[in-house]
């Protein structure tokens, strides 16, 4: 029998009933989630001033930008975050050396202290922008799949900020007209004053679509002293793949399960296919063919992947095909692994760690010809549906500014990408490793492609199928077969 | 006497019992010994099972403490404790309110609805991320919203925390309606008879009567809203607005990006600051959590 007395209990039960409905449904006590200041609550009018949305200040525009970890200072306004950042820099403890109230006074072409790079760089951001009346407000939304999804979400209910920054996502995002377009004078200032690795992953249709102020390419890194426990000359770069697994072979020999050869990261994800991708590339494979269809099947790329079996024998069971990336890094930094091919980071962690590292373009096959594949490229682009669309691309001009790329060059842990600063014969004189860097920046450079069709489940399958090939015995030919057969029956 | 009380099986038990015990307490004190490493050591040295750094270091338990950035740590702490304690007094509320509609009144369609309650538990909430970020951003009249165009709704506001979070919780729910079938409707009918109304019905007779319920019920919600970090991370972007767990995956996933190195000492110190409070909550509470689910007659 209904109790009408009880009746009221029903209208708490319906209205938690609807509030659920905005929860984050079905997760019960472990994800909702709530708390409240009642006198810290901004009023909605207030909290609309916030966030992904800009406002217009009186004589200015604000645009919101999303940051990413090696220019990241903070989030909020750049006005606000420089000073904050000075001081905590000089508080900070953790940095090797010391960051001293020296290291803030700059002379473009000196030495930049690695820690106070981000500050300079948003300093410079920050001024430039502000001579057009421009703010900078930062958000942080993360890195990798958290961002992804951010983002994703964001472009559905067109709340975005004025410019997003992501890595392997972005190509995806201007295929699907999501991005838009950089204006056609800037795109050809680009294209006339800028090395390829900074812009073209992110070329559509003859179309730019995001920039990247300090991409990276990979190339081969190696410890010397391991390789001198073998008998190898440290200072003695491998120039083909023969001699770079004969060299593996020596020092996983000489390491005697203490240490091994090494070679390249090739798990079945994105930070696999950015290392060991350049080695399809250069032996005149790659991941699709010329009208975008995967092509995970060549000659060529079988008979990388069975370098890529050989190169397996020269690591600790598993590590090569790890499916989480952090391992095969951590064994080159604990000096368990002596070669491996990565970004130009590793040059200054390997510095910063103490590890006597030498440095040198990608060894080529029988055959074969430079190329490469960006990788770490923190691509910055203006949304469709970006509220500031000009200021946002300001901001990108100043990324490819003479100021912010000379900083980049004095700071050298990556190369600039501005021609006139990295040609030049200071920049080559004074950063050589990084110089050939930047040379690997031109010719042959490619992003990650995005598959026309469910793009994560065909890169899942190729990556499956080389882990595989290098694990097992089996015939990478017929291995690489099915792939192919399962990619193109989901491509069409 | 000890002869005769010592058993072997009984000891074997004790001694599996101290194995499993370590094997749970093991990551704990891998965190412990981990936060005394400097980046720079864990980062270069093999670590071991039990890691014993060289040159120890306090930065990272100071950085816990104090924060990095001065105040940051405080507000993401008083965030956090601010969550779980409006989360578990709404889970507590409406688990108690929801449970007794189900369990005694009777209403059209009172099983349906309660099927259709449940039926939400299946939805993994990954899946519901990106609906609800559409569902916030769509707020009718907040943050410029005009229902279905523009503005950002209440994304990026306390209003996140304060009516999109709590909703109903509906596992606490359905285990008040367990236990309060069990008590005799008889109960309630002496109670009114006796004069009672409904509010003292419910606060007054039945609620005491479900305290061990209504304990596991907070308890896991503080768990739960305590190691939270989807709502703040997905739905706010200000700092001000950000709980620990929250921080902790944006710190760790900036330090992701490219070339960033990253700081896996401090990353777990700061787990370490989440995960003792959740285990002290737990570990006083425990009893309750045992004797709350043999109430509702799911624990044999």
């Amino acid at each position: 029998m209904f109790n009408k007395k009880a009746a009221w209990a029903v209208w708490p039960l319906a209205a938690a009933l609807g509030l659920s409905a905005c929860s984050s449904g079905g997760g019960g006590a472990s994800t909702s989630g709530s708390s409240a200041s009642p006198e810290s609550s901004p009023s909605a009018s207030e909290s609309a001033s916030t966030g992904g949305a800009s406002a217009k200040p009186e004589g200015g525009v604000t645009i919101t930008v999303l940051n990413e970890g090696a220019v990241g200072i903070g989030v909020g306004k750049l006005d606000d975050l420089l000073p904050e950042k000075k001081k905590s820099l000089l508080k900070d403890e953790a940095q090797t050396p010391r960051v001293q109230e020296s290291d803030f006074a700059r002379t473009p072409g000196q030495k930049v202290h690695p820690g106070v790079f981000p500050y300079f760089y948003q300093q410079i951001i920050n001024d430039k922008l502000k001579s057009k009346n421009i703010t900078v407000k930062t958000e942080d939304w993360g890195w990798g799949e958290p961002l992804i999804q951010k983002e994703t979400a964001g472009f559905l209910a067109k709340n975005v900020p004025d410019i997003i920054v992501g890595e392997t996502q972005m190509p995806g995002f201007a295929l699907q007209g999501l991005l838009e377009p950089f204006p056609d004078d800037m795109a050809a200032e680009i294209r006339e004053t800028i090395a390829p690795a900074a812009w073209k992953p992110m070329e559509v249709d003859g179309k730019i679509y995001g920039f990247a102020s300090q991409p990276g390419v990979n190339s081969l890194f190696w410890n010397k002293k391991l390789v001198k426990e073998a008998g190898i000359d440290p200072d003695q770069a491998p120039k083909t793949w023969e001699e770079l697994l004969a060299d593996i072979e020596k020092v996983t020999e000489a390491g005697k399960g203490k240490f091994y050869g090494g070679g390249v990261y090739a798990g079945p994800n994105a930070g696999g296919y950015l290392r060991f991708g350049p080695l399809l590339i250069v032996n005149h494979g790659g991941f699709t063919d010329a009208s975008g269809n995967p092509a995970f099947n060549s000659d060529a790329n079988v008979k990388t992947v069975e370098f890529l079996r050989k190169l397996n024998k020269n690591h600790p069971a598993g590590l090569m095909v790890n499916p989480t990336e952090g391992p095969y890094f951590d064994a080159f930094k604990k000096q368990q692994t002596a070669y491996i091919i990565d970004g130009p980071w590793r040059a200054s962690e390997s510095a910063s760690l103490g590890i006597d590292y030498g440095m040198s373009p990608i060894p080529l096959p029988e055959g074969g010809e430079a190329g490469n594949i960006t990788i770490g490229a923190a691509f910055h682009a203006v949304p469709k549906d970006a509220k500031n669309k000009e200021a946002a691309f300001e901001y990108i001009r100043a990324m490819y500014s003479d100021e912010i790329q000379t900083l980049i060059a004095d700071t050298g842990v990556r190369s600039p990408v501005k021609k006139a600063i990295a040609e030049s014969q200071d920049y080559q004189s004074k950063h050589p490793e990084m110089y050939l860097h930047y040379q690997a920046m031109n010719g042959n450079v490619q992003g990650l492609p995005t598959f026309k069709k469910e793009d994560s489940k065909v890169w899942q399958i190729f990556g499956d199928a080389v882990a595989k090939a290098i694990m097992t015995n089996g015939d990478i030919k017929s291995i690489l077969d099915d792939a192919q057969a399962k990619a193109q029956a989901i491509v069409g | 006497m000890f002869a005769k009380r010592f058993k072997p099986s009984r000891a074997l038990g004790h001694l599996v019992l101290l194995g499993v015990g370590l094997v749970l307490l093991y990551p704990l004190i891998f965190m412990i010994m981990a936060g005394f490493f400097t980046k720079q050591e864990f980062t270069s040295s093999v670590i071991h099972a039990f890691p014993v750094p060289k040159e120890p270091t306090l930065d990272n338990f100071k950085a816990l403490l104090a924060g990095s950035t001065d105040a940051a740590v405080t507000v993401y702490f008083r965030n956090s404790v601010l969550r779980t304690a409006y989360n578990t007094f709404w889970a507590i509320l409406t688990s108690f309110l929801g449970g007794y509609v189900f369990a005694r009144l009777r209403f059209k369609g009172r099983d349906q609805l309660f099927l259709l309650l449940l039926a939400t538990q299946m939805i993994p909430t990954t899946i519901a991320i990106i609906p609800t970020y559409l569902e916030f951003a769509r707020f009718p009249f907040f943050g410029g919203n005009h229902v279905f165009t523009g503005g950002k709704g209440i994304l990026d506001t306390w209003w996140v925390y304060l009516i999109g979070g709590p909703g109903i919780n509906i596992m606490g729910t359905f285990l008040v309606k367990q236990s309060l079938e069990k008590v005799p409707i008889e109960l309630d009918e002496a109670a009114k008879s006796d004069g009672a109304g409904t509010f003292r019905l419910l606060f007054q007779i039945l609620f005491p009567l479900q305290l061990p319920i209504m304990a596991f019920i907070a308890i896991t919600t503080a768990l739960g809203t305590w190691n939270d970090f989807i709502t703040p991370f997905f739905y706010t972007n200000s700092d001000s607005l950000q709980t620990l767990p929250s921080a902790i995956t944006r710190l760790s996933s900036v330090m992701a990006s490219p070339g960033a190195v990253i700081n896996y000492p401090m990353i777990i110190t700061l787990s370490l600051g989440v995960t003792i409070p959740a285990l002290l909550i737990f570990f006083f509470f425990q009893k309750y959590i045992v004797q709350g689910l043999a109430n509702t007659g799911i624990k044999g």
